[in-house]
Order: structure tokens, then C-alpha cells, then sequence
């Protein structure tokens, strides 16, 4: 059942709602006041209000509007079975007593609600990745590599979805961006008065990443070969203050934006064979050896303080001794800037190629001055001219250095690919000719209007656009200048921006361009095709099969990952991964190994694969195979999971971690990036996975002081505080579900201790015991998922009310409480999986609706 | 461990690299300028608000006297100096409007969290927007957010309609903004451009007219907000293109070629260098600063954790040590930046410290508990009467509490603002007069 929240917002508190001043349906009989004042009144009266609930005023008029907000959260406490507690001196109802108040509960309030008038989405504008989206399938951009969009502020959401019309917000400054953003891209695809480009390749010998050899330890290691044939690199990391630019971009980049093939030909040297003491070397080579191959978006990306604007195209595996060739192909903007470097190396060289050196390699040791005078105290003679002499002679580092290293023989960029002038973006927009003055205005205007407003405009529509640009040119501006003008103001009308839905109370039911546009952005984060127009066109689409032809044609298409990466992201409330990011220093694989996007990708897979595989809702808790590669799957304690690319494995019982509560992505994002909290954790629990939203903290609690000079646990803390009534009431209901969670650290990694004084381990034993307010005990992760699957039917419903809210925009109300539980009922039978889910979603009158 | 030595002081060096910096010729560059500081009536007020985002360890912070006797915390002794400068505020916070740990940090300058905005009739304004409101006309920037390491879910500045703004973190970019005059083919460019722009808002419009007529009544808000928008822009494009031809105020002062590239301890001071420039030189009179993270290699401080991870000190001696050593290089550049506007003597025969209010503090109170209550806060300058610390009475059992949104509302006040209402304030805040 729902939280108090949803009431409220049908209630016309939160969404505009109009409201009927007097209840009208059949009052509620009097065997609920009854058991109130038998089971609840002991503690919830105006002398003791535990968990700050009063019910006299609803016993004053049990059918008045003031009470149905406690009539939903009582049937939410016993749906869950919470109250009344498990605690000596309660008494309890029979459950046929239980049973009859549910039941009239539920038939008064939705008595009640179908006298509400209906729900309704507040008008919406694009989120920032859907307007992204739209651009790229628009004018044919590429934001997904070039984003215009980085200084729009971030979407503000509703319990994390941006979709909700409700919560949006819109700024002079957003719209000064949106105007930044829509030239921009039109000066992206346009191509007025350019000639085709060139097709350019650049044969990037060694020589233009470095000009010499290594002498001795170094931050950066980019060691030229004698010859000239290879440059060696032994320095890098993700986020490089050193990358490796060929010195032919690094003043200006590409002269001309279109796709570009970059070809490598490179070894990793020395990660098996370098011979050295590995202790002393201390450098973690389990991995191959791994070649980032990026492109900046300008030579500003190549600045050490930031790493914005720069584009990982692709990471390399690069084979141990064995010189191969690799290429891959990019789009890059002009003035993209390609680069490489070895993205999991060390971060610097300098202390390790120093000490291999100092200990295996004395022909390489320079004699610093300081280092003749510890030779002479340690009783050698040697005269000022030996010295000389051998530090003329001295061999440079990296001739003799055996370490890890990547080996680059050559690297070719060419490009742009692009046959077609002018390019199929620019004609599609303006027609073949890259002369402005050559435009049928009019036409052009028409075309990209009926695409961006995703719907058939009339003349009078674009009558206003058309005599602009016309004027302007006129008068004298560039046809160029006008018709971007022009264009820029489609793609910032409000028309454009928003997903107008009509006025409900004229049409509370969609119509099919409006049902069009709702499906392409529930399913592709984006705007409808022109398959999908045409459905809508011919007035086809709401008819039942050709609905579901269009879904099932929509979720095959690749552009169905955004409901993945955009539904979970909101879901799981993974927008809060990297908001506050784990610490280098207490983490330092999180940055490393690159951590934060494999977390993603493996929650984005886990639900690709429930949908594709139409699998049961339910594997989203206990999935007992996930997505890894081999740095999530190292840190998840695999040992067999080599190289970048993701796979399905099955999830062995020791690892202790299946369905997404065992996610590093939702251990994260549950998490501070310092150190977990049950009560955190719990909460979770309560909203993302069984939909049940704790009330809020009472006024004026003191949040507890952690204290860790003693060996006092967040448990034993949390114990303390419960001790005090006030806060026992919810903490007794949301730590439970987070305590199991304990195992995982603030990244999700398995623990058995807590860390102390910043020594993982060394703290005490974590308990993950719990007992829920109806006296169930349960311990771990396994436990956890048992008292969750037994309340299977929460977590369907959860699930279809999260995808509810998500592709339409608005909250449910409790009018719509009906149609999800049978949703969510049906969702649960043998046989019917997630993609089946979605179909009843899209199907559903809920989503029909404004 | 033992304590560092203070940071180098990258100012000095400039200073003496890059010749004084109090005699800029400002006063000749902004003179005939719309609005520049010319004469004594005329001398403006300014306020600049400075957040970071863990806070400061409250027993270090807030002295354990009040009144004027009192004796300055570790963490703040660096401003002993300016003693009679400022006033250390305590126990002042938003009450339960903005409580969320570092979700609650957003709500510093506003009381109120943004996703409880709708109740309020400028939504989560915050203090330097409100400002700018009103001093928005005089100068090139209504303000300037500047961010020194900035985190997305702690913006200090928010819009009425409940967006965030956010920061200008890159010092090159600042200073090219403030001082770097476009070349005159750009200007003309400009120009263009802010035409073209404000023809594209009135196409809109119709749009926007003719969409009014479509949706229902719950939707007209949402809209309303789109028209608010582009008058807005417009507005905003009107006043840059009168600022288009009067030439930026031309200073001596250089900014490093790798300032971006410095660490953090020495890029903060840089940031106080740009926010003194540009208000001597008038080029905007409301700025915020955002300083969130450390960034890389510590901050170039010898610290063996990281700053978020020692905010949760857990009451760890060594933590407490390492992060002490972070707050006071906060602490230390703030008061470096005191004693550059005190050595600036304006028009009005005041020194630009008195003729601007500072605020300095965080949206979090203790960090270590997630506590967003008792609020470090230090008001300095702008003609208020200093030298105190004051303690505000708090009841919890009565539940009374003075709210940190009077503060706000006696500094907006002073910066010249007809309201008696910010946000969340019940009054103007007791005990906090004028000079």
C-alpha cells in the first residue's frame, strides 16, 4: 500500500487537484473506529501519540476528509503487519478481524476515490538526458560524445524521478542554456558554406609522444626507443593529469568534426616477465595491461585540473609481449583532440622506476653528489674524476628498466569517413544544398516543427517562424544566421520543450501523438520515430495489438537501453552515485579500477537481461547470477573474471550476494562514501524495494554523534537511540532491514569487521541479525531476501508503481491503487515477467491518462 | 602528528610578482560607466558569501564566552586580528525546513530545502539572489557564483523558481569575465548575437500563447514559469548589451597561467583575490563562494585521508588533528581576504570591508553527525557592530529557536532591501546593530 504521501497529492495538496468538499460514498462502518479504539488507542491518543500519531480526532468523525490520511496509514501498518507490536501487555486482533478492517478500509477509500476527480500529469518538459536524446535523434548530434548541455543545472526530482511535471523546474538562466544548447547543435549538424571536408590521415610516429629517453624515475614515463620505433609509457590512471597527446593535436586538434578510425599498434612489456622483486616493485598487475584510447573535446580537456571533455572511446586489452594491431572509430567534433594512456597503470612512475633502477640496474644509477658522499662514508675511495666518469657513462633508465609498460609503435588517425556531402543530417534538415540562400524556407520550417513537436502543426503555427526568417534576411542577415535563428526557436518553444497533454478536463484521455511521445519517452528516454508517428497517424495506436507490436518493436531497438540506464538510475536512486564519491585514499579501486560505471552497468544489464528474458520481477531480490567484468568482479571476489567486458556469471552462495540488494551501485549510493548506515540502508530498503516510505524524523531529534575512540558499533549507537520511545517507534521499523546490509562496505565490497581508525577490518564483528516490529528474526543477506520475497506482493507493486511514475510523469493517486494492485497481482503469476509488466503498464488506463 | 606550517601564501607572491594591488586604476576605468562607484553618496554595499560543504568541528569553532570576551577557538584564532571586524553566530540554523545531513547542505543561504520550495512564496530563494534583485541593474553581473572544488548537490545559489546555479569554478574563466575585454569584431558579434536571441524569446512567446490556450488549469503554473523565464532572459540580455559598450575596468593584477592547475591551497586564495577585484571595480556587488572539496594530491596539504572521510572524525584524535588542518587554511585565507578589503579605502571614506558584509560558515553544523543545526556562522564588515560572539537562545522543550534566516533578513536589509520577510525569518536578528 501506498505511503501518506500519495493521499495527500489526491488530496489536491500537491498536484492541483480539485476535491469534493463532502465525502459522498457509503460511510465507513463502524467496526473500524471499533477496533481503533480496542488496538491502536492504548498508545496512539493525545497523552501518549507514539510515533506522533493521535487518533481521537479520528474517532471525533471516522468518514470525514481530515481521517482519510489515517485511514491509509492504518491499513499500510497492517498490510505490513507492524502494528500493533509484538510487546507484552498488547493485545492483539484475531487476523478475521484484521482481515474485515483491511477490507472496509480499502472499499471506503476507494469509494471515496472514485469520487475524486481524476489524476492528472502536470505539464512536463524534457529532462536533460531526454532532451539530449532528442537532439541526437533530431538533427542526428552526437551529445552522447559532445554534450552542450554540461552547465544545465541538475534535473531537481521527485523521490529521484525527473520525469514528474510537479517537481520541475525552469529558470531565465535554463532558458538562456537551452538557447546556447539548440545553436550549438544546429551548428553542429548544419553545414551551410563548408566544403567537404578532407579525409586527413595522420601517421603519428613515436617520436611526437616523446622526444628522448628516460633517464631516471620520472612522474610521467614516456621513454622514446633508441630507434626511434616505439615509445614506451609507463605512467597512467583514469583520470590522467598526464595523458599522452601526439604532439600534432595538441595545439588545435581535428580541422573537421565527422567520424574518425584511429589505429593503434601496441604491446604491454614487462607485466609477467619484468623479473624484479615484486614487493619491491608494488605494483598491482593482476590485470593485463589496459590502453585508453580517448578524445578531448578541445585541447581545454587536456588540462591537468580537469578531466571534462574528455570522451573514453574504447579500452584495449593489450596482449603481454605480443605487438597487435587495434582500431577503433569515433565521432569527434572539430578541434577533438585523440589521446591514449594506460589506464590502469600506477598514476606516476617515479618512485618505482627509481627503486628498480637503484636496485638492479647500477649502470643507470646516476651519482648524485649526495649519493658520493654515502658511498665515501661507507668507506669507498672514489675521486671527483670517477665520478665524472661514470656519470658520463651512465645508461638511461629506460634502456635497462624492465617494468610494466605499455609499448606504442604507431598510432594512424584518419578520417572523416564521411563519403556523403553534405552530410544526411544537413539534408534531412535543409535539403542537398550547403547554400543557405538555396533553402525552401517554408518546407524546412514545416519539417523540423512536425518532427520536434512530435505531432502534425498547422500553417498558423509556423506562420510567425517563416516571416521571421524571411524578414530577417530581408533585411539583411545571412540566410544562414535566419534560418538557425529560426530553427533555435522550434527547438526552444515550449512545444518543443514540453509534452503537451492537452487539458485533462477537456480530454482527460491522451491522443495518439500524445500517447506516441509518452511511449518513445518512457521507452527510449527520447522522441518517437517516424514508424511510430505513422502508428499514430492512422489513428491505430491505442488499439490494443498494434500498442503492443509498437512496445515490442520499441524495446527491441537499441535505443531501449535509456529505459535501463534512466528507469534504474531513478528507481534504485542511483542519481546519488558519485554525489558524495568514496575517498581515494579510503578507496582508491573505486577511481581506479573505474568502479562507478561498471556498478552502473551491471544494474543496467541485470534489468536489460529480466526484460529481454521476460523473467520474473521477483529476480530483481534473488537473481543468483549478476553482470561483471573483471574489476567489479575482482571486487566482488571473483577470481576468474578477466578482461573489461561485461558477462553473465552465476553468483557463487560464498560471495554472499544475489538480486540487487547485493549491487555495489545501490551499496553505494546507500551508502556516503565514508561509511554505511543501517538506518540509511533501511530506509532504502523501505522506498526502493517494498514502497513503503517511512514518515519522516519527528521535530527537533538530535541526529546521533558517531563515536568511534571505543569499540561501540553503529548497532550498539543505534540501540542507544531507540532506547528513547520517540525514536523507537520508526526506528524499529527501518533499521531491521538495514542492519542485514551491514556486510557491505560503503562501496558494497563483503566485510566481516568494521574498520577503526581507517584500518579495514580491525574494528568489531558485524552483526547482520534483525528483528522486524512483528517479532520476524533474520540474519544476513539471505535472510533478508526471505522476509522480503515474503512480502512479494510489496515489492510488484513497488516495481509497477515506480515504472507508472517514471513513464507518465506524476505520482499515483489513490484512485490508481486498484489498477496497480491488479497490475502488480497479475505481475506475480507463473509465467509473466517483467516484459509482460510493461506491456500491462502501457496498457493500462493509468498511462492512457493525462 | 605534527601541525604544519601555514600554507604559503600565494598573495604575497603576487603581490610583490605583479605590483601592489591597492592602487588599481579602477576608479579612472569605471569612471562616466552606468552605475560605477563614483562618488561618496554613491558608494555601494556589497555581500559576499562564502560556504563550504562539511563544515567546521563545532567545539573549535563557536568560543565558549560570549559577549566580547571571548576566547578565540582553534580553529578560528587566525582572525584574532580582525576581532573587532566580526561576529561569530551561534546556535542559529533553519529549524526543520533544511535538516538532510549533506542533503540538507543546499538550504545555507535559503532555509529551505529545494524540494520543499513550493510552500514558499519566493520558493528556496537564497540571500545573494534576493540580493541581486536588487542591485541587479547597477553593475555588468547582478552576481557572481564562483566555486572553489564544488560538489552538484551543494549549489549555494538559488533561483526563486527553485533552480540551482551553479558555480564558475575555472579562475581563467573568472577573470576573463570580470576583466578580459572581448576584441571589437566580438563586441559587434555579441551584439548580433543578443538580437537574434531576444527575436527567438518574442517567437517563443506566441508559441507559448497559443499553448496557454491548450492545457488546463494545473499546468498554467508550469507555464507561467516558461513566460517568467524569457522575460527574465530578456531582461538579463538587455543589461549585458548595455554593459556591451562600456569597456571592462582594466586591472593589475595577473592571474597565474597555471592558477587551474594549482592545488587547492593555493587556488583558494585566488578566488578571494578575484571576489575583492570585482567588487572594487564594481563590476557586480553579490557573490558567492562555493568551497566544497580539496581535489587532488590533498589539496597539497600533508594530510594522510581524505576530507570527507575526516569529517567523520567519530571524535578520533588524529582525525580531528587532519581535519583542523584543512578548516584552517579555510579559516586562514578568509581572514587574509579581511585584511585585503580593509587596507582599500573607497569614495565614501570607508575601507571596501566595511562597505561589504561577508558571511562565512556552511549549511552543515557538525559534520561528524550529519547535523545540520547550530550553524557555523561568521558575520564580518558591511557597518555592522563587531567584536562579539552571540549566542541565540534555543529551547528545544519550548521548541523555540531564533532562526538563521532573521541573520539573513538584517544583512538584506542593509544592502539597502524594503522587506520585512526572508524566507523562513520570524524578524530581523536581536543583538545584530549597525555600526
Amino acid at each position: 500500500m501506498k505511503g501518506s504521501f500519495s493521499f495527500l497529492l489526491a488530496l489536491g495538496m500537491g498536484g492541483g487537484m480539485v476535491f469534493a468538499e463532502t465525502p459522498s460514498a457509503e460511510p465507513l462502518d463502524s467496526l473500524v473506529p471499533k477496533f481503533v479504539e480496542s488496538y491502536c488507542l492504548e498508545c496512539h491518543d493525545d497523552l501518549t501519540t507514539k510515533g506522533d500519531r493521535d487518533f481521537l480526532p479520528f474517532l471525533d468523525d471516522p468518514s470525514g476528509v481530515d481521517s482519510f490520511l489515517a485511514l491509509e496509514e492504518i491499513l499500510d501498518v497492517l498490510n505490513l503487519g507492524e502494528m500493533p507490536p509484538e510487546k507484552d501487555g498488547v493485545t492483539h486482533p484475531s487476523d478475521e478481524e484484521k482481515r474485515s478492517v483491511i477490507t472496509e478500509i480499502t472499499r471506503f477509500l476507494t469509494a471515496e476515490a472514485a469520487s475524486l476527480a481524476p489524476n492528472e500529469t502536470i505539464l512536463r518538459r524534457l529532462t536533460r538526458y531526454e532532451y539530449n536524446n532528442t537532439m541526437r535523434d533530431l538533427l542526428g548530434v552526437h551529445p552522447e560524445v559532445y554534450d552542450a548541455t554540461t552547465a544545465f543545472p541538475v534535473d531537481e526530482s521527485k523521490h529521484g524521478f525527473a520525469t514528474v511535471g510537479e517537481t520541475q523546474v525552469l529558470s531565465e538562466y535554463q532558458m538562456g542554456l537551452y538557447l546556447e544548447s539548440a545553436r550549438n547543435y544546429l551548428d553542429q549538424a548544419l553545414v551551410f558554406g563548408l566544403q567537404k571536408p578532407v579525409r586527413n590521415r595522420y601517421e603519428i610516429k613515436p617520436t611526437e609522444f616523446s622526444s628522448g629517453p628516460v633517464y631516471r624515475g620520472q612522474v610521467a614515463y614516456r621513454a622514446l626507443a633508441k630507434d626511434e620505433s616505439h615509445v614506451d609509457i609507463g605512467h597512467g590512471e583514469p583520470a590522467d593529469r598526464r595523458p599522452n597527446v601526439p604532439r600534432s593535436f595538441q595545439k588545435n586538434g581535428v580541422p573537421a568534426a565527422g567520424t574518425y578510425r584511429i589505429t593503434l599498434k601496441a604491446e604491454a612489456k614487462g607485466r609477467l616477465d619484468h623479473g624484479y622483486d615484486p614487493d619491491l616493485l608494488g605494483l598491482d598487475l593482476a590485470q593485463p595491461l589496459k590502453l585508453g584510447v580517448w578524445f578531448g573535446d578541445s585541447t581545454r580537456a587536456l588540462e591537468k585540473s580537469t578531466t571534462r571533455g574528455r570522451n573514453l572511446i574504447e579500452v584495449i586489452e593489450l596482449a603481454d609481449n605480443e605487438a597487435e594491431t587495434y582500431t577503433v572509430t569515433t565521432w569527434m567534433p572539430k578541434g577533438g583532440v585523440p589521446f591514449i594512456n594506460w589506464i590502469n597503470g600506477p598514476g606516476a612512475s617515479k618512485r618505482h622506476v627509481r627503486v628498480m633502477i637503484e636496485n638492479y640496474h647500477p649502470e643507470s644509477t646516476v651519482w648524485t653528489p649526495t649519493r658520493v658522499d654515502m658511498m665515501r662514508e661507507q668507506g669507498r675511495k672514489i675521486s671527483d674524476e670517477e665520478v665524472a666518469q661514470h656519470n658520463a657513462s651512465v645508461v638511461p633508465a629506460s634502456y635497462v628498466y624492465r617494468g610494466p609498460r605499455i609499448r606504442l609503435y604507431e598510432m594512424v588517425v584518419e578520417g572523416p569517413l564521411e563519403e556523403e556531402w553534405p552530410p544526411v543530417n544537413h539534408r534531412e534538415l535543409v535539403g542537398d544544398s550547403t547554400d543557405a540562400s538555396q533553402v525552401d524556407v517554408p518546407a524546412a520550417i514545416r519539417k523540423l516543427a512536425t518532427r520536434a513537436y512530435r505531432r502534425p502543426v498547422a500553417e498558423d503555427e509556423i506562420a510567425h517562424l517563416v516571416e521571421y526568417v524571411k524578414d530577417s534576411i530581408g533585411s539583411g542577415t545571412s540566410p544562414e544566421e535566419a534560418i538557425k535563428s529560426g530553427f533555435s526557436a522550434i527547438l526552444t518553444s515550449p512545444f518543443f520543450l514540453f509534452l503537451n497533454e492537452g487539458n485533462a478536463d477537456r480530454r482527460p484521455k491522451l491522443d495518439d501523438y500524445q500517447l506516441a511521445s509518452r511511449l518513445s519517452y518512457f521507452l527510449w528516454s527520447s522522441m518517437p520515430d517516424e514508424e511510430l508517428l505513422a502508428a499514430a497517424a492512422s489513428g491505430e495506436l491505442r488499439r490494443k495489438q498494434v500498442l503492443r507490436g509498437q512496445v515490442n518493436r520499441m524495446l527491441a531497438d537499441p535505443k531501449a537501453d535509456a529505459l535501463a540506464k534512466n528507469f534504474t538510475t531513478a528507481w534504485l536512486r542511483l542519481d546519488k552515485l558519485g554525489s558524495m564519491p568514496p575517498g581515494t585514499k579510503q578507496f582508491p579501486t573505486y577511481l581506479k579500477r573505474r568502479l562507478e560505471d561498471a556498478m552502473r552497468t551491471e544494474t543496467r544489464m541485470l534489468f536489460s537481461h529480466i526484460l529481454r528474458e521476460n523473467r520474473p520481477v521477483l529476480e530483481f531480490i534473488d537473481a543468483d547470477y549478476t553482470f561483471v567484468n573483471d574489476s567489479l568482479g575482482e571486487h566482488y571476489g571473483f577470481t576468474d573474471v578477466v578482461g573489461e567486458h561485461f558477462r553473465k556469471v552465476a553468483m557463487p552462495a560464498e560471495l554472499h550476494r544475489s538480486g540487487i540488494l547485493g549491487h555495489a551501485s545501490v551499496l553505494t549510493a546507500s551508502a556516503n562514501g565514508v561509511e554505511t548506515s543501517p538506518v540509511v540502508r533501511g530506509i532504502w530498503v523501505l522506498e526502493s524495494v517494498l514502497g513503503t516510505p517511512p514518515s519522516p524524523p519527528p521535530p527537533d531529534v538530535d541526529p546521533i554523534e558517531p563515536d568511534t575512540r571505543g569499540t561501540t558499533t553503529i548497532r550498539e549507537q543505534l540501540a542507544k537511540h531507540r532506547k528513547v520511545a520517540a525514536c523507537n517507534d520508526c526506528h524499529a521499523k527501518i533499521d531491521p532491514w538495514g542492519f542485514a546490509l551491514e556486510i557491505y562496505d560503503p562501496i558494497g565490497g563483503l566485510r566481516t569487521h568494521y574498520e577503526k581508525n581507517g584500518n579495514p577490518g580491525q574494528g568489531p564483528e558485524i552483526d547482520a541479525s534483525a528483528e522486524l516490529p512483528n517479532g520476524d528474526r533474520f540474519e544476513g543477506e539471505t535472510g533478508l531476501k526471505e522476509v522480503i520475497l515474503e512480502r512479494k506482493h510489496l515489492v510488484a507493486r513497488n516495481l509497477t508503481e515506480k515504472l507508472l511514475i517514471y513513464g507518465t510523469g506524476r505520482e499515483p493517486g489513490f484512485q490508481d491503487n486498484e489498477e496497480i494492485e491488479r497490475m502488480a497481482k497479475r505481475s506475480l503469476e507463473e509465467d509473466r515477467g517483467l516484459h509482460d509488466l510493461i506491456l500491462d503498464v502501457v496498457s493500462s488506463r493509468i498511462f492512457h491518462s493525462r | 602528528m605534527n601541525l604544519p606550517s601555514p600554507p604559503l601564501n600565494r598573495r604575497h607572491f603576487l603581490r610583490t610578482a605583479g605590483g601592489t594591488m591597492m592602487s588599481l586604476p579602477f576608479l579612472e576605468a569605471m569612471s562616466g560607466s552606468a552605475g560605477a562607484a563614483t562618488s561618496a553618496e554613491k558608494t555601494p554595499i556589497r555581500m559576499v558569501c562564502i560556504g563550504n560543504n562539511f563544515g567546521y568541528v563545532p567545539h573549535l569553532f563557536f568560543p565558549k564566552e560570549t559577549g566580547s570576551e571571548y576566547v578565540l577557538p582553534s580553529q578560528i584564532e587566525v582572525l584574532e586580528r580582525h576581532r573587532n571586524e566580526f561576529t561569530i553566530l551561534s546556535q542559529l540554523d533553519h529549524g526543520q525546513e533544511a535538516v538532510g545531513g549533506h542533503g540538507g547542505v543546499h538550504a545555507f543561504l535559503s532555509g529551505i530545502l529545494s524540494k520543499n520550495s513550493k510552500g514558499f512564496a519566493e520558493g528556496n530563494i537564497t540571500i545573494d539572489q534576493k540580493a541581486a534583485e536588487h542591485s541587479r541593474v547597477e553593475t555588468r553581473y547582478p552576481s557572481l557564483q564562483m566555486g572553489c572544488g564544488t560538489s552538484v548537490g551543494n549549489r549555494l545559489s538559488w533561483t526563486a523558481s527553485g533552480a540551482a546555479i551553479p558555480p564558475v569554478e575555472n579562475l581563467t574563466t573568472l577573470f576573463s569575465l570580470l576583466f578580459q575585454e572581448p576584441d571589437s569584431k566580438d563586441i559587434g558579434l555579441l551584439q548580433q548575437a543578443h538580437a537574434r536571441q531576444k527575436s527567438i524569446l518574442d517567437l517563443v512567446k506566441t508559441d507559448a500563447d497559443r499553448l496557454k490556450r491548450q492545457i488546463g488549469k494545473a499546468d498554467q503554473e508550469k507555464l507561467d514559469q516558461y513566460f517568467t523565464s524569457v522575460r527574465d532572459l530578456e531582461k538579463r540580455l538587455s543589461q549585458s548589451e548595455a554593459w556591451l559598450d562600456h569597456p571592462k575596468p582594466g586591472v593589475d593584477f595577473q592571474l597565474p597561467a597555471e592558477a587551474d592547475d594549482f592545488d587547492f591551497v593555493e587556488r583558494l586564495p585566488l578566488y578571494y583575490d578575484l571576489i575583492t577585484l570585482a567588487l572594487q571595480t564594481d563590476s557586480t556587488r553579490v557573490i558567492t563562494l562555493e568551497v566544497s572539496g580539496i581535489g587532488k594530491n590533498s589539496g597539497g596539504l600533508p594530510l594522510t585521508k581524505g576530507y570527507h572521510q575526516l569529517t567523520h572524525h567519530g571524535k578520533v584524535a588524529s582525525y580531528v588533528e587532519e581535519l583542523s588542518i584543512i578548516e584552517k587554511v579555510h579559516t586562514a585565507a578568509f581572514a587574509d581576504f579581511l585584511d585585503t578589503l580593509r587596507s582599500i579605502e573607497e569614495p565614501n571614506g570607508k575601507s571596501l570591508l566595511d562597505n561589504t558584509m561577508t558571511l562565512f560558515g556552511s549549511g552543515m553544523g557538525n559534520a561528524s553527525s550529519h547535523s545540520n543545526k547550530d550553524l557555523p556562522l561568521i558575520l564580518a564588515g558591511g557597518g555592522f557592530k563587531h567584536g562579539q560572539h552571540l549566542r541565540f537562545e534555543k529551547d528545544k522543550s519550548r521548541g523555540t529557536q531564533t532562526m538563521a534566516c532573521n541573520l539573513y533578513l538584517s544583512m538584506l536589509q542593509r544592502f539597502g532591501m524594503e522587506i520585512d520577510q526572508f524566507n523562513t525569518s520570524t524578524g530581523t536578528l536581536t543583538g545584530l546593530e549597525l555600526a
